[in-house]
C-alpha cells in the first residue's frame, strides 16, 4: 500500500473542510423581480416531443408508403391472373349471334 | 402552504434567507459563477411560480435544494450537449469563442492555503456522474446528513449511502491516476 499516495489523496479529500460560503449578488431580489415581471417568453417546443412527432409521421409515412404498394401489387396481381378479355364477355353474355366481326 | 404573501417584502426576505444556500450549491456543482447566480435567479423565479405546489411535507429548504439540483443538472446536460456540437455552434457563433470548460474553479469561500488541492479536487469532481457528485457535494459542502440528500435526490437513504460510497470511491481512483501522472 502506497501510504504516501493515500495521505496526499487523503489531504485533497479533506481541502473542502473549513469552506465559507461564497457572498452571492446582493442585488438578486431586484433581478429576480425583474425577472417575474416579464412577460413570460413563448416556451421552445421540448425536444422529446419533436422527436416523439417526427418518429410518428416517418411510421405513418412508412405505412402508407407500405399500404400503397401492396394495392398496387394486388391490382397487377388481379390483371394477371383472372383476365378478362372481350371473348369471355361475348360468351359470358350470349351475344355470339350479333357478333359479326372480330379483330 | 402560502410560502409567501403578496407583499414584495416577504418575497425579499424569503430570497434573503435563502440565498447563499441555494448560490453555494449551484456554485459547487456548477464551478461557474456567472451559471451559478443565473441558475440561482431561476430557482427563486420557480419558487415562486410554483409556490402553490409546496404543500410542506418537507422543509422549504429541501424543497429549494431540490429544484436547485434539478436546475443545476439541466444545466449541465445543455452544456454538456452544446460541448458536443461545440465544432458547429464555433462556426456560428458571433464571438466564435470555445465553451468554457469548469476547469481550474476553486470556490471563493476555500482557505488559502487549500486552495491548490481544492482546486484538484474539483477537477475530480467533475469527473464524476451527475447523480454522484449531486450527493458528494451535497453531503461534503452543505454538511446534509444522508435522510437530507434522500429526501432532496427522492431515493431512499440507503442508496444513498451506496452513491456516496462508490462517489468518494470514484474520487480516490481519479485522485491516484492524478498522483501518478504527476510523479509526486
Amino acid at each position: 500500500m502506497n501510504t504516501k499516495q493515500d495521505k496526499w489523496i487523503d489531504e485533497i479529500m479533506g481541502s473542502l473542510q473549513q469552506m465559507q460560503p461564497a457572498e452571492g449578488n446582493p442585488h438578486l431580489h431586484t433581478r429576480v423581480l425583474a425577472k417575474l415581471s416579464q412577460p413570460i417568453a413563448r416556451q421552445p417546443l421540448p425536444l422529446k416531443w419533436v422527436y416523439s412527432f417526427s418518429a410518428v409521421f416517418a411510421i405513418m409515412l412508412m405505412l402508407n408508403v407500405l399500404g400503397w404498394n401492396d394495392s398496387t401489387d394486388s391490382n397487377i396481381e388481379g390483371v394477371t391472373t383472372q383476365p378478362v378479355d372481350i371473348e369471355t364477355v361475348i360468351t359470358e353474355y350470349g351475344l355470339e349471334a350479333n357478333y359479326t366481326s372480330l379483330p | 402552504m402560502q410560502l409567501f404573501t403578496a407583499s414584495e417584502k416577504a418575497f425579499r426576505d424569503f430570497i434573503k434567507e435563502h440565498q447563499p444556500r441555494v448560490y453555494n450549491t449551484a456554485l459547487n456543482i456548477l464551478q461557474n459563477a456567472e451559471d451559478a447566480e443565473e441558475i440561482t435567479q431561476d430557482v427563486f423565479v420557480e419558487a415562486f411560480n410554483k409556490a402553490h405546489t409546496f404543500k410542506g411535507e418537507s422543509q422549504v429548504s429541501t424543497w429549494l435544494y431540490r429544484i436547485t439540483t434539478n436546475k443545476c443538472i439541466d444545466h449541465l446536460r445543455s452544456k454538456k450537449r452544446k460541448k458536443r456540437f461545440a465544432f458547429l455552434t464555433q462556426l456560428f457563433h458571433e464571438s466564435g469563442e470555445p465553451i468554457s470548460d469548469a476547469s481550474d474553479f476553486v470556490h471563493p469561500g476555500i482557505v488559502a492555503e487549500n486552495r491548490e488541492k481544492a482546486a484538484i479536487l474539483y477537477k475530480a469532481i467533475d469527473q464524476l456522474p451527475e447523480t454522484q457528485k449531486v450527493a458528494f457535494l451535497l453531503s461534503e459542502t452543505d454538511g446534509l446528513s444522508y435522510a437530507e440528500i434522500s429526501e432532496i435526490v427522492g431515493t431512499s437513504v440507503s442508496s444513498i449511502e451506496s452513491l456516496l460510497f462508490r462517489a468518494r470511491k470514484n474520487l480516490r481512483k481519479i485522485l491516484a491516476d492524478v498522483y501518478k501522472n504527476n510523479d509526486r
